[in-house]
């Protein structure tokens, strides 16, 4: 060091090194205890990031608008015939009726999307093999579940809530969005409205408005909000893009709040822990505490020295607990965390788990490591580096 | 080798009393007054827990008196902070363990320079210093050791070696002879003499001849009290 100002600093780092090498199994084991600490929280994180990310493509490639119908607080079908009205609107450019529904395909839960033909594949979807819907019955199969089920390109299926109606596979497609292409469904409208015995209505209408023209639509949109009534307590709701990216940031935050709740519990059963684990070895340290004292080192200096080897284990703890996590989400494909932000993923997923390693989470990780290991020594340091160092060594 | 009318240590109704829970508390020292000069080289002796080691571990301020001063230069250590008496054990007081108190995870070189760790030395500065005493000491072929890799007499040498690298005043070794071999502890007993013969003022206890014939002034403690002084002849 050159620099003569932090050359004691640098000792004390140099230090305190010294001394993580030299009690290897303490360090060993409490870079361990840190790991299994941080590394879930560190994995939700990702996992959380990368569904918030891809959400966020999903809906900026969506519609401007969408609008439900809406009884007492429930969504309630619309009927067909509104398109015309909607369409009619002063800066509506497009108008795209859709069918959203669940159903079951063989064991497991997925989305059908029914929409217009010409509609069909949507924008944010791209056709790994066949072709695009043409007729009556064909369908577009998200490249999971066509892998899961063996429905590829020409085959016949059928769902269990429409067992008379055969189905066939039209295409398989593949989306950025990871999610889309294990749990989606395309159908045409009418195929859709056939499954789930909606004739003559839809769930919602996309709207898109003309470019630079989004503010009048909303405007024409809230006053058929105002007007469209179908009954005393029935009307349409209209939502608009923001509005959706706001409902999806609340939702994850919801969901991050209940793991956060759940990890938290974890935390605060590790603390103690990891204060018994970080201990380890204590009656040596007050008494080399003690002996440093004597030599003339204060306290100042001796807590500094812990805080140091707190910042090393820390930040490699970190490093140990990101690569575990990294490792755990690409090469195990979040296994058993995944099903906390994904619904019905079950412990194994069967898609690849988005996922996005940001700096952010690794800051808080070492935060988190460092508040574990400081609350776990700085105190007994300070008590020991405060007491006269014959009691200390005694 | 005593300069006269400069006393360096001083105590006054000096009284260690250790408390203890449900028990008589154990009185170790009591009433203690000495002075003592610049240069001089004392002995005490006593039989094991008639308070040495209380009496060297309260004027090398590394444990507070019940009651009672020690003045180091005229200064009261009771008024010191924590950082300045750390700065005066540092710079100016060399303590020597009867068990040596080493530390097993660093090597000797380490060991020896520990105190200097914190100061704006390189590391190559603090191990040149280290090296240069522990060569005085004749441990020049035992740098890279483990404290537990070598003799008592060594450990010995290696604990005076660290009371001695910041060249300080005073040094108070407590039971240096006790726990080696009689070589060494002859070794032992010459080094303080040559140390005070620098102009060190040395303080130590134990039993040995050697260390008995050095010594400028020689108190018997018993059971916490001075019971006898004598001034020898120096040398």
């Amino acid at each position: 060091m050159s620099v003569p100002v932090l050359q004691s600093h640098w000792n004390l780092l140099c230090a305190a090194c010294g001394n993580l090498v030299r009690f290897l199994p303490r360090t060993l084991v409490v870079l361990l205890c840190l790991v299994a600490v941080i590394f879930p929280f560190l994995t939700a994180l990702t996992i959380s990031e990368g569904i918030k990310f891809q959400s966020a493509i999903s809906v900026d490639e969506g519609a401007d608008f969408y609008v439900t119908g809406n009884a007492a607080g429930s969504s309630i079908p619309l009927p067909m015939e509104d398109l015309e009205r909607f369409e009619a609107l002063e800066g509506v450019a497009r108008v795209v009726p859709r069918i959203v529904g669940r159903t079951y395909v063989v064991d497991r839960v997925i989305t059908v999307v029914g929409l217009p033909v010409d509609a069909m594949p949507p924008p944010a979807v791209g056709l790994e093999q066949g072709e695009a819907i043409e007729k009556d019955g064909d369908v577009l199969v998200g490249s999971s579940i066509s892998k899961k089920y063996d429905l590829e390109s020409g085959t016949d299926f059928r769902f269990p809530i429409k067992p008379r109606k055969f189905f066939q596979v039209a295409g398989v497609f593949s989306s950025d969005c990871t999610l889309w292409s294990s749990s989606v469904i395309f159908m045409s409208t009418e195929d859709a409205a056939d499954l789930f015995g909606m004739e003559d209505n839809v769930t919602d209408f996309l709207v898109y408005a003309e470019p630079g023209r989004a503010f009048v639509v909303d405007m024409r949109l809230q006053e058929e909000e105002k007007s469209r009534r179908f009954g005393p307590l029935s009307n349409i709701r209209v939502q608009s893009r923001q509005l959706v990216e706001r409902y999806l940031h609340r939702g994850f935050n919801m969901r991050m709040g209940i793991f956060t709740a759940f990890y938290t519990v974890a935390f605060a059963l590790a603390v103690p822990a990891l204060l018994i684990v970080s201990g380890f070895g204590w009656a040596d340290r007050r008494r080399e505490i003690g002996m440093l004292k004597v030599v003339g080192w204060q306290s100042s200096e001796i807590i500094e020295m812990v805080a140091w080897e707190n910042v090393v284990l820390s930040l490699t703890g970190a490093c140990m607990a990101f690569l575990t996590s990294f490792v755990w989400v690409r090469l195990l494909n979040g296994l058993f965390i995944a099903q906390f932000f994904i619904a019905e993923t079950g412990l194994v997923p069967d898609f690849t788990v988005p996922s996005r390693f940001l700096p952010l989470p690794l800051f808080f990780a070492f935060l988190l490591a460092l508040l574990l290991t400081m609350t776990g020594s700085l105190y007994n340091t300070w008590k020991f580096a405060t007491i006269a160092p014959a009691e200390a060594i005694r | 080798m005593i300069t006269e009318g400069r006393p360096i240590l001083r105590t006054e109704k000096l009284t260690k009393i250790f408390r203890r829970f449900r028990a008589r508390d154990v009185v170790a020292l009591q009433s203690i007054e000495l002075s003592i000069d610049e240069g001089e080289y004392v002995l005490f002796r006593g039989p094991s827990g008639s308070g040495k080691t209380t009496l060297f571990t309260l004027l090398a301020c590394i444990a507070h008196p019940t009651r009672g001063c020690v003045w180091f230069r005229g200064e009261d250590l009771s008024r010191l902070s924590d950082v300045e008496l750390c700065r005066l054990r540092r710079d100016r007081i060399g303590f020597i363990f009867q068990d040596f108190q080493l530390f097993p995870r660093l090597t000797v070189l380490e060991n020896a320079s520990i105190s200097l760790l914190p100061l704006k030395l390189t590391r190559s500065v603090r191990f040149q210093k280290a090296t240069a005493l522990l060569e005085q000491l004749g441990l020049e072929d035992r740098l890279d050791h483990s404290p537990e890799e070598m003799s008592g007499g060594e450990r010995q040498r290696l604990a005076i070696a660290r009371a001695l690298v910041n060249d300080p005043e005073l040094i108070l070794a407590d039971e240096p002879t006790s726990n080696i071999d009689t070589d060494s502890a002859g070794r032992v007993a010459a080094l303080f003499k040559e140390l005070n013969a620098q102009g060190k003022t040395v303080l130590v206890t134990g039993h040995r001849d050697d260390l008995l014939q050095d010594a400028d002034r020689v108190y018997q403690l018993d059971r916490g009290e001075i019971v006898d002084q004598d001034r020898e002849d120096a040398g």
